[in-house]
């Protein structure tokens, strides 16, 4: 057993080396092995890093560009319903029959709102004859475009003041006296010849 | 004054090339670790993979060396530091290659009676092959020269494993010889 593993041990000494000697380096290729220090690989990595950074740059235009392209597809293409100020809807009901409407858009109600408004406040006289009496007064202007509801309580509070005329009837031709805040103030019947709206 | 002195007396220079190129960073020193270990280190990688696998890791082994030279410790084996970054890029490129290489194996064929035989080349080659992984590193690196301590600081295992392998590397290969003379 022991000759046996000295005989190994001799074997072994003597293969490895021949084994080594068999794969060996060449001087070309123990050259070659040199040649990274002479080159200098860190030129290598920053070349490297070089052209990782052009990709990447050329990666990022490519994806700018593709937003753009699609922001302008949606600019042309996509509805934004505030842009028009009609909108038609055509449609089917559920009986089956055609069905079409025309809506404003709220925005357009309410610019027109806000400047009825202004005009309503604005204005500190208004004439128009009582065209409808219940609880309320109904008084139309002149143009027949702008209707005046006033309601019991504000006639009670201008009879209280002295500001409403007595012996009004249906049809009279009446002028209302407003403040700088569009209120009616004073409530009078126009002189008997001035039956129309146009005296 | 006298420290100085003393040092340029009595110190030793630094033979550790490896040392001197961590230090440094000039060139020649890694060109003098090329040509005193290049080749030992090439028989090292083909023995446990093939020629050109063992050319690729030789010259990563380097480029490692190059960038990873401020971990070298003068302290430490220069050769068994640099085996130790080879095997690790040699393992790195078998997994990466999905080639299975069984590192715990401790595999002893039987338990037979030793065997005599005639040493012959080839079948000497073709049995030392016939190893597993683990068990022909742990023969080439002790005929390489290292201590059983630079072996588990290369292959980082524990000595007992070490010591089985080479045991377990040896009955295998006196078992394969046998039967081959035999045969």
């Amino acid at each position: 057993m022991k000759r046996n593993d000295e005989q190994l041990d001799t074997d072994l000494k003597a293969h490895f080396q021949k084994r080594k000697a068999e794969h060996s380096l060449s001087s070309d290729e123990l050259s070659h092995m040199q040649k990274p220090q002479s080159a200098t690989p860190r030129p290598q990595r920053f070349l490297g890093l070089q052209m990782t950074g052009v990709f990447a740059a050329l990666a990022i235009l490519g994806f700018v560009m593709l937003q753009y392209n699609n922001r302008e597809l949606t600019d042309v293409y996509a509805v934004d319903l505030s842009n028009y100020q009609w909108l038609e809807v055509h449609e089917l009901d559920a009986k089956g029959s055609y069905v079409s409407n025309l809506k404003q858009q709220k925005q357009n109600l309410d610019a027109n709102y806000q400047q009825a408004l202004a005009n309503h406040q604005a204005r500190t006289s208004f004439t128009g004859r009582l065209v409808s009496v219940d609880n309320d007064w109904y008084i139309a202007d002149c143009e027949q475009n702008v209707i005046v509801q006033i309601k019991q309580s504000l006639l009670e509070e201008l009879q209280k003041h002295g500001t409403l005329d007595t012996h009004i009837h249906q049809g009279d031709l009446l002028a209302l006296d407003q403040n700088k805040q569009g209120q009616i103030i004073a409530l009078k019947q126009l002189t008997h010849e001035a039956k129309n709206c146009e005296a | 004054m006298l420290m100085s002195i003393k040092t340029w007396l009595f110190d030793k220079p630094n033979t550790d090339c490896l040392a001197q190129y961590a230090k440094t960073g000039d060139n020649r020193y890694l060109n003098q670790l090329v040509a005193q270990y290049g080749n030992d280190l090439y028989h090292y990688l083909v023995t446990q993979s093939d020629k050109d696998l063992a050319l690729d890791i030789c010259q990563q082994t380097w480029l490692k060396v190059i960038d990873k030279r401020d971990f070298y410790n003068d302290q430490n084996n220069p050769k068994a530091w640099l085996f130790r970054l080879a095997r690790n890029l040699l393992i790195d490129e078998f997994r990466k290659q999905q080639k299975f290489v069984e590192l715990e194996d401790n595999q002893l064929f039987s338990e037979s009676q030793d065997a005599s035989y005639h040493y012959d080349y080839e079948a000497f080659d073709k049995a030392l092959m016939a190893l597993s992984f683990v068990q022909r590193e742990a023969l080439t690196l002790q005929q390489e020269g290292f201590s059983l301590d630079d072996i588990v600081a290369i292959t980082q295992s524990n000595p007992e494993t070490i010591k089985t392998r080479l045991r377990y590397a040896r009955q295998n290969l006196k078992q394969q010889l046998g039967g081959l003379h035999e045969a």
